[in-house]
């Protein structure tokens, strides 16, 4: 309770230091100029997703920011964020909408419906947005300044995540049922014309803007692959069974397994090493959220879908700079 | 604490409160089931809802139990998968009867009460409290018993019903009964039909993929070979066609098949201080999920349950009767499409019974009961309890080891599915005082409950989901009931009243439940004049919690809903014919009981009995 009251209360203290700011535009509708974005996926079927707010030095969250600026809920499944220069594109997956909303105000712009089936992950190439299904082995693709939807490019499979490097997009196939095929569609014709075959299940993908790493795993090993263009560089094998998530920051990877985090220069040619252990909360559904922004390290733990999620926010070293309560299911940190 | 106090006696004493809760008396019409309700089970409390209330009904079970008990249930939108928290228990901790005989489902554990054809049957005696050395796995919160009467030497009588309700709601129901010196014959059968595509009151649109659509067909007979030898043989089909009600317009598109079929043949043997039942049953369950309508894209799952029970009565003397039973049931379940592999469980259980009455007020009860499976660690169980009855006051008191068994899916389901489960175990004590004066009636139940090994599925660091024992959960509550009846020259009139107090609180978190009202309160006056009533009626739910730390934001608020109920008889010399309308929500309260899942706002339904 009092730490509810206390965000509520930093929350209306950050608004009111935010409208005073004569540095900042006029605008009050502006309440978010610098910070990071966090999506809350919400219970399946229920309709709890919502967005949260972290502001730029990391001293206070928002909570529900979608309904704050537009008065109802989000929906269905908070899957996925794209935050652009003008936008925050938010995938909600079982509501079937992509929601674009003002990133500045997060007043709602538009919600893509159109040929929306399920979408997981999404990416930005060339002002289009591309949209993976969880039903259908396609990527739709949208105009990021219209809307307006432009194609369907067909896959071999299914895929999830979704990145673009500077030459190509790359959709990854399944994640922990088994899928090991990284689809590569050229954004210059919208296809996909040749897959790269991973050799065990894919579980993330990361990329620095020119190389594709892939984190694959089993029950014993957890392995990491560079992909340039249309071919896997190298794979290291790591020591850690079940490795499942990985961020690229700088010239490092980061990774986590079991309760640990993890760090490994991006071209592999050393040992990983580990950073901390996470502080022992809740025992299940750590690391459910996860990334590294500006070098600190958010996580968060989904306290198994029955309670709001806790995010934890660290150094490097494994000091605590903060911790939030935020919504059900933290999935997701993406920076202003 | 004060407050609490306060607030609890004021709503016993100020607040003339709720529903038509016809309690009681009737139990002897309960053939089959009356053994064991009334003659073993002195020390609990029971609440019996009686054909008419049963027949002048409309809607679902949801929203008959709902509104004539202090059993809260959940709905995932109206119509919808519909569970109970049943003394601040959770749904697989209610346990339902078809005439004796359980009928939750092996793969998840509960009935969901929006899938129940209620009104096929003669009546429904809710048993407050721990039934698991009677009624095995799952009696914890408490048990609904669902029976059909079959009668010997009766003429032959029809009762047809339709109504018709907003949201195109439609609903035909027929039943026979007839006798003969030896035989006695049950038949009946019914359809439900919904668009179900209400308004939601401020949000500009209706609620969408909501349909629903249900047919029953079920018959009894019986077949008295002497005096002593009586065979009944049961028989149910129910299925069913629901969509789910999309939380957000443009959501995937669900819906849901379930098929039951049941069967049951009993054997009563009896002589003058001995009693035989043996019983033998079929239970089928299966469902279908389509998981993205129009596609055909389904995954599902299957059980049929065979189960065998002898019960044996025996009146040692006028004041001293044992009873045992002997119970074994087989269950076989596998998924279709899904990830649940063949399993088969064989459960044998064992239990004995005693009871001694030391006066003709005055006498006391014991149970013992163990089982034996292949599929967890069985349990010992017990039950004890003493009663108390004199003219204008009765006592009850009643304590008991209850567990509820890990289901199929908790069990078997791939990935996550737990071999090494235990049963939820409770140990509970409950107390029951009814008062009654002239035409007064006043029950209070106060109780506590304490549960261990609770089951739950969480996230495990591999990106499943997994079944684990986890939470351990205190239970403090009360039950009031009050009812006060006047007659005059052509008039009635009745006031009663239902409240319900829970603290279910988590051990670890020292919070309420989820979706485990604190406060349930129900409350209707029936005024009646020659063959004409109407009766309004106000039920309230307290606030409820989404999140397991109670988080404020999250909790669904409180609600109020007004019903207004009118009944015009008409008789004539060949048939009975009742009119019935229902205004529902007259207040077009907006409510949900799930996240973003409206409830329907105003609404009526009109409904034509006839009895011939």
């Amino acid at each position: 309770m009092k730490k509810i009251l206390f965000s509520v209360l930093a929350g209306a203290f950050f608004f009111s230091c935010s409208n005073t700011n004569d540095d900042l535009p006029v605008n009050t509708d502006e309440k978010y100029l610098d910070g990071i974005f966090v999506s809350n996926e919400g219970n399946f079927t229920k309709g709890n997703a919502t967005s949260s707010f972290i502001n730029g030095n990391l001293s206070t969250i928002t909570n529900d920011i979608f309904k704050l600026s537009n008065g109802r809920s989000l929906g269905d499944v908070s899957q996925h964020m794209v935050v652009t220069d003008k936008y925050v594109f938010i995938i909600m997956n079982n509501s079937n909408t992509i929601e674009v909303v003002n990133k500045k105000t997060f007043k709602l712009v538009y919600t893509i419906t159109q040929n929306v089936s399920s979408p997981r992950f999404a990416t930005v190439k060339n002002n289009k947005l591309y949209v993976t299904s969880l039903f259908n082995a396609e990527v739709n693709v949208y105009n990021t300044d219209t809307f307006a939807f432009i194609k369907t490019i067909n896959l071999n499979h299914t895929a999830e995540q979704i990145v673009a490097t500077d030459n190509y997009i790359y959709a990854a196939n399944g994640f922990y049922s088994g899928g090991t095929t990284l689809e590569v569609i050229n954004p210059e014709t919208d296809t996909n014309t040749t897959d790269v075959n991973i050799n065990q299940a894919i579980n993330n993908i990361a990329t620095n803007g020119q190389n594709v790493f892939v984190l694959s795993a089993n029950d014993t090993t957890s392995s990491i692959s560079i992909v340039s263009n249309n071919s896997v560089l190298t794979t290291k094998v790591l020591n850690q069974p079940i490795a499942r998530n990985l961020v690229s920051y700088t010239n490092y990877l980061y990774y986590t397994a079991g309760t640990g985090v993890y760090k490994i220069n991006n071209d592999l040619t050393t040992e990983s090493s580990k950073l901390f252990n996470v502080a022992d909360g809740d025992e299940y559904s750590i690391f459910y959220g996860f990334n590294v922004i500006n070098g600190s390290i958010f996580t968060a733990d989904a306290k198994g879908f029955a309670d709001n999620s806790k995010i934890v926010i660290y150094k490097e070293n494994g000091t605590i700079i903060n911790e939030f309560n935020a919504g059900i299911g933290t999935n997701g940190f993406y920076k202003f | 604490m004060y407050k609490k106090t306060f607030f609890l006696i004021a709503t016993c004493f100020l607040v003339f409160a709720a529903n038509a809760q016809n309690t009681s008396t009737q139990l002897d019409e309960i053939i089959i089931e009356k053994n064991k309700i009334s003659t073993l089970s002195k020390s609990q409390k029971l609440i019996v809802l009686n054909d008419s209330l049963i027949n002048h009904s409309v809607g679902t079970f949801t929203d008959f139990l709902q509104k004539n008990t202090t059993i809260y249930f959940k709905e995932n939108g109206y119509g919808m998968v519909s569970s109970p928290a049943f003394r601040g228990t959770t749904a697989q901790q209610t346990s339902v009867l078809w005439n004796g005989v359980k009928i939750n489902s092996a793969l998840l554990g509960q009935s969901d009460f929006n899938a129940t054809a209620f009104k096929n049957f003669d009546n429904i005696v809710i048993k407050p409290g721990g039934g698991s050395v009677l009624y095995g796995s799952g009696a914890v919160g408490g048990t609904i018993h669902l029976n059909n009467e079959l009668h010997f030497t009766q003429k032959l009588k029809n009762e047809l019903q339709f109504n018709y309700g907003s949201f195109n709601t439609k609903g035909l129901h027929y039943k026979a009964t007839t006798g003969t010196t030896n035989w006695a014959f049950n038949v009946h059968f019914g359809f439900n039909k919904s668009a179900n595509d209400f308004e939601w009151i401020g949000k500009n649109r209706k609620n969408l993929n909501g349909a629903y659509y249900n047919t029953n067909f079920g018959f009894e007979t019986a077949y008295k070979i002497n005096k002593k030898n009586t065979f009944t043989f049961y028989s149910s089909t129910y299925n069913d066609d629901r969509h789910f009600a999309l939380v957000t317009p443009f959501q995937t598109k669900t819906k849901y098949q379930n098929n039951n079929y049941r069967n049951l043949l009993k054997w009563n043997f009896k002589n003058e201080n001995f009693l035989n039942i043996f019983s033998a049953a079929s239970i089928y369950e299966s469902y279908l999920f389509y998981d993205k309508l129009p596609s055909e894209s389904n995954s599902g799952g299957k059980a049929s349950t065979f189960l065998i029970k002898n019960e044996s009565y025996y009146n040692a003397t006028n004041s001293l009767k044992f009873s045992s039973k002997l119970e074994y049931q087989q269950t076989k379940g596998n998924g279709k499409n899904s990830n649940l592999p063949y399993a088969n469980q064989h459960i044998f259980a064992t239990s004995l019974l005693g009871s001694y009455q030391i006066s003709n007020c005055f006498g006391f009860e014991t149970g013992l009961k163990t089982e034996f499976t292949n599929a967890y660690s069985n349990p010992f169980l017990y039950s004890g309890g003493i009663y108390f009855n004199s003219k204008n006051y009765q006592l009850k008191i009643n304590t008991s080891k209850n567990y509820r068994i890990p289901t199929f899916n908790d069990l078997y389901w791939q990935p996550g599915g737990n071999l090494n489960l235990k049963p939820e175990t409770s140990f509970q004590i409950d107390i029951n005082q009814n008062f009654n004066y002239k035409a007064i009636t006043f029950n209070a139940s106060t109780y506590y409950i304490s549960l261990k090994d609770m089951i739950r599925w969480i996230p495990t660091a591999s990106g499943f989901w997994e079944a684990n024992n986890t939470d351990a959960v205190t239970i403090k509550g009360a039950e009031f009931y009050f009812n006060i009846q006047k007659k005059w020259l052509h008039n009635y009139l009745q006031f009663s009243g239902n409240y319900a107090h829970n603290q279910s609180t988590n051990k670890k978190t020292n919070t309420q439940l989820t979706y485990t009202p604190k406060n349930k309160f129900s409350t209707q006056v029936l005024y009646g004049y020659k063959n004409f009533s109407v009766s309004p009626s106000f039920m309230f739910v307290g606030k409820i919690y989404t999140t397991t730390s109670n988080s404020q934001e999250s909790a669904l608020a409180s609600y109020g809903i007004v019903d207004i109920d009118f009944q015009q008889k008409i008789p004539t010399k060949k048939l009975s014919l009742y009119i019935n309308l229902k205004l529902k929500n007259v207040t077009n309260t907006t409510y949900t009981t799930m996240p973003e899942q409206q409830m329907p706002g105003r609404n009526f339904n009109i409904q034509i009995v006839t009895k011939f």
